[in-house]
Parts: structure tokens; sequence; C-alpha cells
């Protein structure tokens, strides 16, 4: 003889297994497909030579020789790590168009690096240069 | 005589899912918040890290491989397909002046490299371009 002494009778909720089942595969889609990278832009103006540049338009020439950030600046060594040299130097003229033209071997790392530290430093506008110096 | 005993059926109940129902809820309300889903690239690229504090706006994607293959909206293309695949963008597109060129390039292609595509890009007719990298804090 088999007798169920719970003597309360409840009514039968919805099982929830089913539910488990549905939030499970809804976690592994989310977990799966979910980014959390966080992606920015660098704007890019590839400044061709021309005469057309206004007489009151400061530009400042950059020459990003290597991998190694070094920049030659009218002839002269400027490392882009030295925040203070670059601020300095930045500071000079703020609102030049900083044109960077890089050697051959330069990676597109190496001058968003640059882009980077110069706009650290102040320069409001940085652009890509066409011709080499 | 087989008495069963109410308590013993509970541990067997829906009523110890509750704990695990909870966690898994948590974890699935992080996910769906916390994250966002987008589109997979073509070829696995590793676009250069910034501290940049421009989001990423909508526009025109366009892939570039350390190796010079240009892929857009998920296909290979050469030099022309590629630059009638940017005009027919620019056509449909409502306000072609405002109409971003988003570069996705690889952080090893040389700039010089970068220098030529921009070039070839000009020929298309977009004003704006963007390369797009990855934060990454100072």
């Amino acid at each position: 003889m088999l007798l169920d002494l719970s003597t309360v009778s409840r009514r039968q909720a919805i099982s929830l297994t089913p539910l488990i089942d549905v939030v499970f595969i809804l976690l592994l889609f989310f977990m799966l497909s979910s980014s959390f990278t966080q992606w920015r832009q660098v704007q890019l103006s590839s400044a061709v030579e021309t005469d057309l540049i206004p007489d009151q338009t400061d530009v400042r020439r950059v020459y990003l020789s290597g991998e190694a950030g070094m920049l030659e600046v009218g002839g002269k060594q400027l490392n882009s790590a030295d925040a203070v040299r670059l601020s300095a130097w930045i500071a000079e003229s703020r609102e030049a168009v900083y044109v960077i033209s890089v050697a051959d071997d330069v990676t597109t790392q190496s001058f968003v690096t640059v882009v980077d530290r110069l706009k650290s430093a102040g320069a409001e506008q940085v652009s890509l240069a066409d011709a080499q110096p | 005589m087989i008495i069963t005993d109410a308590r013993k059926k509970s541990c067997f109940s829906d009523d110890n899912l509750i704990p695990l129902i909870n966690v898994v809820f948590l974890m699935l309300i992080f996910f769906m918040v916390a994250g966002h889903i987008e589109k997979k690239d073509a070829v696995k690229i590793r676009v250069p890290n910034s501290v940049s504090e421009m989001q990423q706006a909508e526009g025109v994607t366009v892939l570039l491989t350390a190796y010079g293959e240009v892929y857009v909206d998920g296909e290979a293309l050469g030099e022309e397909q590629m630059l009638q695949a940017l005009r027919r963008e620019l056509q449909q597109s409502e306000n072609p002046q405002d109409l971003k060129l988003l570069l996705r390039v690889s952080h090893q292609l040389p700039v010089s490299q970068l220098q030529e595509f921009l070039k070839l890009i000009k020929k298309s007719g977009f004003l704006k371009v963007s390369l797009i990298t990855q934060h990454k804090p100072a």
C-alpha cells in the first residue's frame, strides 16, 4: 500500500525546466556573439602637395623616420615619446596643421601612435601627407 | 507498507532550480546589456590601438589587410570593383557629402601602402575618411 502523506494539495506550478532550457540557449547566444571591444576612429585627411594653401595657415611638417617614434622637425630630432619636449614644441603653434610624412617601412600602428601623441600634446589638426619631404 | 515522505520528494522538485535560474538570468542580463552584437569581419585583422576619444560613427566600412587585400561588405574585391562599389554607395546615399568611409586596416600595414590606397579612394569621391582603431587607455 502506498501512502502519500503530503496533505496540502498545491496547484501544479509551471515546470521550470523548459524555462531554464530557453534561458541557457539565450545566454549561450549572447555570450558567443557579444563583443566588448571599444572601437574608436582617427580622422584621416590625406594632404596632397598643392599651391592652394592660404598664407595664413601655418603648416608644420613632421617626418616620422621609423618604428621608434623619432620625428624629424626642421632638421632636428624629436622623440615623440618625450611628452614635455613635444608639448613645448606644439605650444609654439597649436592652430597649425601638422602634416606627417613617413618613411617607407613605418607601419600604421606607429603612425597612429604618433598622431595620438601629437593630439595629446595639444595639436588640433594632424594630417597624413602624400609626398615625401 | 511504503510510506513516502513529501520532504524527500522535494529534493527532485523545480524549487532547487531557482538559485540556478537567478544566476543564469543575471548573466544573461549582463551579456545583453553590456555587450553588443556586431558583424564579423571577412578576415580577422588586428586594427591599430589608439587612445583617441572619437567614437566610431556610421559609414561604409572597407577592410584592408596587411597583404593589400580589400574587402567591402565581406566580399574580396579588386581595385576597379571596389571603386564601383564605393560609387554605388555614394549614389544610394541621401547625403553623399557626409557619408563616411571607415577604414579597418591591419596594424602592420605600411603607411606608404595606406597612402596609395587613400589616393585610390579619392577617385571614388568620398570626402570623409576615418581609420578605425581599438581603444586602448594610456
